[in-house]
């Protein structure tokens, strides 16, 4: 009798402790699926002087192709539109690619004017500011959908009762940068046209950076209208059909040349050769296809210099205030 | 010597568990209380603890990728256009709203370092090549250990990893202050809850072997004889049921030995009845025989010699005729001299004693000493009394002439103001009073001995040993 309960009793212990066993988890927490255990053990006041250059303005020298992109996109969206781009050219001319971005068109244009860049993808505006500042030279510009110009949208709230940028007056108005063609050479070259100055006009006029943040900030309602790149609209609604839900275009300007990708008049001419040869024969070979397609790019060509003029006119125009 | 050794470990086993079954009841159930608190706490605390700091971790963990990853998303636009001041001021403004965040760290595609939140240098470790290679889409979390404590580092990409990455640390001081607050109260609980388990496997305790004790020391005191003794049941579980039976048990006995003394009672004054009646009856016969038989047998012996002469008998018929009826006379004497010495009653305890040794040791040749201390001041002993010693004298001498082999015996009587004590000692073989058959000679004697002292009230202390002689010490209270 006493040996069975003993035995029963030592059974019931380690059923009891086997279940326990069972049920008490002692294993690590996971986190996104990483066990969190030590993975290594640090110290933190072993210190060492912090490398405090970017590889990109370093001169380890390696040569290195820098191009500037303007900011027509965010230039958080825009470097992974650019980046394969700027790695095709690079590797075309045998450099180590370096993709440089500014918060301006102005600032785009300093890279360039101060030899921090060897090539700048820039707005017509900043084009002809740089044309006339420094010299600036057009080395290709792209054809989207088989045209060497685009245009700039007035684009409202879906909401609004506006009909032209006349029925702005008094509102939020959005654009993105002042040496812009599409986002403000043009709206202000419109209505000082209609007898209108176009500094007192709007409520507020709101520098964003960017198109797509123009776009943006007019579907969100931020802006009540904003003047944006058609090329960049199309490309922002392409990823996002609902901006098409929340805006309407109620006016479009007369077809510009297309941003163009710019150098230095101080270029190393074989250099400028070679990137120019580049960019016209990308869309022959596959490689250069890929990065293209992104860009909804066909293929660069050598434009006209009188693609230009109007732009040319327009600024002259607007920035002596005739 | 396998064996021995076994056996050693045998021996030891069962005295562990002899010494395991001899601890007191109380402290079994404290025992069984304390082990049961102390597992079930450390079991809760292990798990508490344990769940509490996977819980925390997991947590930590999250803020840290969480952080890391609004950083990053912070961060793109100025790392885009190379603002190394908004990176900057964007790590300054993450240190100094989550003040668990130990550092933080901008690389660019290629693995430089371009922004950190340390003054001048960083630590070396973290300047270590191979952070960009673990470089994944969705980030990675790690945890390190440093002089610092534990750090949970995420490292972010940032643009997908076309502007670089971002990483950041996050120490685990403050959730191991949260820790330590969630043991120490887990602890402070288990502690109070001890106490009051403690108290009340106390109470129980008490509860359980307070009836059990008070049952044990009832148990003691009917093992003393107090039969009157009861246990109080302390309720109707098992032990109550067990302190009922004691109850009934205790009545019982109690009333059995009530019967019994009754009994004895009744036996004893029996006894004394049949004794005094004995002693009477052998009086009056004693008296008949020398009275009437005695002096007929004298009257006929005169007749005889007297007449003899005259009747014309031969006279050798008449001298056997006088001879025969001599001895018929010392006969009738001797016979009624054992059946109560008229000396007894007639000249007190020590003049019978004296004749009695005298007559025996002329019949045996055992030497026979008596001696009798009873200052005549002090007046004759009661007739009870006397004829108790008396007879227990006899009974003794006789014992000693039948089974001794003695060469000399002692009769000794000390008379005090209130006790007549009697010693009958012997120099003969002696014997173990232990192991006397009941059926014995020397066993029925002696316990007549103590049957009739006993009537007086008196003791009988018996002395012997197996070589030793024997030694008879009878002690009787006077008044």
């Amino acid at each position: 009798m006493g040996k069975r309960i003993l035995f029963l009793a030592f059974v019931i212990i380690g059923a009891s402790a086997f279940a326990l066993y069972q049920f008490l988890d002692f294993s690590a927490p996971e986190f996104m699926g990483t066990e969190l255990v030590l993975s290594r053990e640090i110290r933190l006041d072993v210190l060492t002087p912090a490398e405090g250059e970017p590889s990109d303005a370093k001169d380890d020298g390696r040569s290195k192709l820098r191009v500037a992109i303007a900011p027509a996109i965010s230039p958080e969206r825009s470097i992974r539109l650019y980046q394969g781009l700027v790695e095709y050219l690079a590797r075309k001319v045998g450099r180590e690619p370096v993709l440089l971005q500014r918060d301006t068109y102005g600032q785009t244009n300093d890279l360039l004017r101060y030899r921090k860049c060897d090539l700048a993808l820039v707005c017509t505006y900043a084009f002809v500011r740089g044309e006339s500042e420094f010299g600036a030279q057009i080395l290709a510009i792209p054809v989207v959908d088989g045209a060497t110009t685009y245009q700039s949208f007035i684009v409202v709230p879906q909401t609004s009762q506006a009909t032209s940028l006349l029925d702005l007056r008094g509102k939020r108005f959005a654009s993105a940068d002042l040496m812009s063609t599409s986002g403000w050479l043009y709206p202000a070259i419109w209505l000082r046209n209609q007898g209108i100055g176009a500094n007192q006009f709007f409520s507020e006029h709101l520098i964003v950076g960017s198109h797509d943040r123009s776009v943006r900030s007019v579907a969100s309602g931020y802006a009540d209208g904003a003047a944006v790149d058609s090329l960049v609209f199309d490309q922002v609604t392409a990823d996002d059909p609902s901006i098409l839900e929340k805006t309407r275009i109620i006016q479009k300007s007369s077809l510009f040349g297309m941003p163009p990708f710019i150098v230095s008049p101080q270029i190393d001419p074989e250099l400028k050769q070679q990137l120019q040869s580049a960019l016209l024969e990308a869309h022959k070979e596959s490689a250069g296809k890929d990065v293209l397609a992104p860009l909804s790019i066909d293929r660069f060509v050598v434009p006209e210099d009188s693609l230009y003029d109007d732009i040319r006119d327009a600024v002259s125009v607007w920035e002596t205030g005739e | 010597m396998m064996a021995a050794a076994r056996n050693i470990q045998a021996e030891f086993l069962s005295k562990l568990w002899w010494w395991a079954l001899s601890v007191p009841v109380h402290i079994k159930i404290l025992g069984v209380g304390a082990v049961v608190a102390l597992l079930f706490g450390t079991l809760t605390f292990l798990e508490t603890t344990i769940v509490t700091e996977r819980v925390l971790h997991r947590g930590l963990a999250r803020s840290t990728y969480s952080i890391a990853r609004s950083l990053s998303a912070r961060i793109e636009r100025p790392l885009a256009t190379r603002d190394l001041y908004s990176v900057n001021e964007e790590l300054k403004r993450t240190l100094a709203l989550f003040p668990d965040v130990r550092y933080a760290v901008v690389r660019d595609s290629s693995g430089d370092v371009l922004a950190h939140t340390f003054l001048d240098s960083l630590p070396e470790d973290l300047v270590s090549a191979d952070y960009g290679e673990t470089l994944t889409k969705e980030g990675t979390i790690e945890v390190f250990g440093s002089n610092e404590g534990l750090i949970f580092n995420a490292i972010f990409p940032v643009l997908d990893s076309l502007g670089g990455s971002v990483q950041l640390g996050i120490s685990d001081a403050g959730v191991e202050a949260e820790l330590s607050a969630v043991r120490a109260s887990i602890l402070w609980s288990l502690v109070v809850c001890c106490g009051i388990g403690a108290s009340l496997a106390i109470l129980l305790t008490h509860i359980v072997a307070c009836p059990i004790r008070h049952l044990a020391g009832a148990v003691e005191q009917i093992g003393l004889g107090n039969f009157g003794i009861r246990a109080r049941p302390f309720g109707n579980d098992e032990i109550g049921n067990l302190a009922s039976a004691f109850n009934t048990m205790a009545a019982q006995l109690e009333s059995y030995r009530k019967e019994v003394q009754e009994k004895e009672q009744a036996r004893q004054a029996l006894l004394k009845r049949f004794v005094q009646v004995q002693e009477e009856e052998r009086k009056s016969i004693s008296r008949e025989l020398h009275d009437e038989v005695g002096q007929g047998l004298s009257a006929a012996l005169l007749a005889i010699h007297e007449n003899c002469k005259y009747v014309g008998l031969p006279g050798n018929l008449c001298q056997k005729m006088e001879l025969r009826l001599q001895e018929l006379m010392d006969v009738v004497h001797n016979l009624a001299w054992q059946m109560r010495p008229s000396i007894l009653d007639d000249y007190g305890l020590c003049c019978a004693l004296e004749r009695h040794a005298q007559q025996q040791s002329e019949q045996t040749g055992l030497q026979i000493d008596c001696e009798c201390s009873c200052p005549s001041e002090l007046g004759r002993l009661p007739g009870q009394v006397e004829t108790t010693l008396y007879r227990v004298a006899q009974e003794a001498v006789q014992n000693v002439i039948r089974h001794a082999r003695a060469s000399r015996a002692s009769l000794v009587v000390l008379r005090q103001d209130q006790h007549v004590i009697l010693l009958v000692e012997d120099d003969g073989c002696g014997f173990q009073e232990k192991t006397t058959n009941i059926q014995d000679g020397i066993h029925l004697g002696l316990t007549g001995i103590k049957e009739r002292v006993a009537l007086c009230g008196g003791s009988v202390v018996i002395e012997s040993a197996p070589g030793s002689g024997c030694t008879i010490r009878v002690r009787i209270p006077l008044g």
